[in-house]
């Protein structure tokens, strides 16, 4: 008991600061090295879906300092869908980012271009994005979810036949 | 601490998901806080402090009356029923990091090959990050996370449902011992079930503005 106690208020204590970690689910898509600098695009959710996401780019130096100071934009394509974001440090909460959200209305292959400038110098990286359907539903593992209450039924049941089966037999007894 | 570890599972798991975090950012901009990250902490100590202690003192007056006849101290029983939630907390548990396992299993391999080629090392090559794919597609995973909090729930119910019957053998009474805590555990495995089904969190941008620039930031996307 002496050392759980510390250790649970430890636990606590730990759990109610994780927020502080900005730690997410967001995955970096791609990263490469281009005209000095080095450009690294993320997005969250990990895998992104259908729906709002989140798209964030870090600038670096090739010295691995952050480019605080660009102007960021992306170009999402995807057949006859197209659009220019523009990224902000403002909008991430994480400040070493530029970041906007984004919302793909529907799944599949989307090509992303992360275009930079850097005080007057361009720089461009293009990337693949694999966005799936929404996992806000259950069609196709809703019987996962329906083994529970099967698995319930089928162990009561058991439990009332063996009880009966045990009555039957003491009062034979009897 | 048990059903604090148990109740931390959901709190932590729930604490990532963008309904969640949205309702944070609605309520910290309702109460004119200059972040959400006090009712992000709010939130957390009630599930995993609050929420526990409501459920333990709740779950033990509910099943006392099924064991009031015996010469048994209603606080042992309590806490021998209460560990039966340990289960369906490690299936929580399991469950969500497994989610991060599978997303982040591919990122790995450049991340290793980038430190070789920060180190000098250029044998492994350069970082391919547009190579990296999760372990799992979205469906499989989630089918199981739903497996394993299927089996956490399943566990926690026959465990409970044996110490019960330990306490009060009559099928009646035993029931009657277990049904508080069957309860709690079906509640939370409900909630591990809409946890794994919501969207991750953010990395950050929808904590800072409305929910209504999401449609205006890309219609064109």
């Amino acid at each position: 008991m002496r050392v759980m106690l510390p250790a649970a208020a430890l636990f606590i204590l730990a759990a109610a600061l994780s927020g502080l970690a900005h730690g997410d689910g967001g995955a970096v898509v791609c990263s490469r090295n281009v005209g000095g600098l080095r450009i690294t695009l993320f997005a969250a959710p990990a895998p992104a879906t259908t729906g709002s996401a989140d798209l964030s780019v870090m600038v670096q130096r090739t010295d691995g300092s952050a480019v605080l100071n660009a102007r960021v934009a992306l170009e999402i394509s995807a057949d006859s869908k197209r659009a220019l974001v523009h990224l902000t440090r403002t909008a991430a909460a994480n400040r070493l980012l530029y970041a906007a959200p984004v919302n793909f209305p529907s799944s599949g292959f989307w090509s992303v271009r992360t275009l930079v400038d850097d005080a007057g110098e361009q720089s461009a990286i293009s990337c693949g994005l694999t966005v799936n359907p929404a996992r806000g539903r259950l069609e196709g593992v809703w019987w996962f979810v329906a083994v529970v209450p099967a698995v319930l039924i089928i162990f009561a049941l058991h439990q009332w036949l063996a009880y009966r089966q045990r009555s039957d037999a003491g009062r034979g007894q009897l | 601490m048990a059903l604090v570890l148990t109740f931390a599972a959901f709190a932590n798991a729930a604490a990532m998901i963008a309904p969640v975090t949205a309702g944070e950012a609605y309520f910290g901009a309702r109460l004119n806080l200059p972040s959400a990250a006090p009712v992000a902490g709010a939130m957390l100590l009630l599930i995993m402090l609050g929420a526990p202690a409501l459920a333990y003192h709740l779950a033990g007056l509910a099943s006392r009356g099924a064991i009031r006849a015996r010469a048994i101290a209603p606080r042992e029983v309590s806490r021998r029923l209460a560990l039966s939630l340990v289960p369906i907390g490690l299936a929580m548990w399991t469950a969500h990091f497994l989610f991060h396992l599978s997303t982040g299993l591919g990122s790995a391999i450049p991340v290793i090959q980038r430190a070789a080629c920060a180190a000098g090392i250029g044998l492994l090559g350069m970082p391919r990050w547009d190579t990296m794919l999760p372990a799992l597609g979205p469906q499989h995973l989630l089918a199981l996370q739903l497996l394993l909090l299927d089996g956490g729930v399943l566990i926690s119910l026959y465990v409970a449902w044996r110490i019960a019957r330990q306490y009060a053998p009559p099928l009646g009474s035993a029931l009657r011992l277990t049904a508080p805590w069957a309860i709690v555990a079906l509640i939370l495995y409900l909630a591990g079930v809409w946890i794994m089904l919501q969207p991750m969190q953010m990395r950050g941008t929808m904590q800072m503005r409305a929910p209504s620039a999401l449609t205006s930031a890309a219609q064109g996307a």
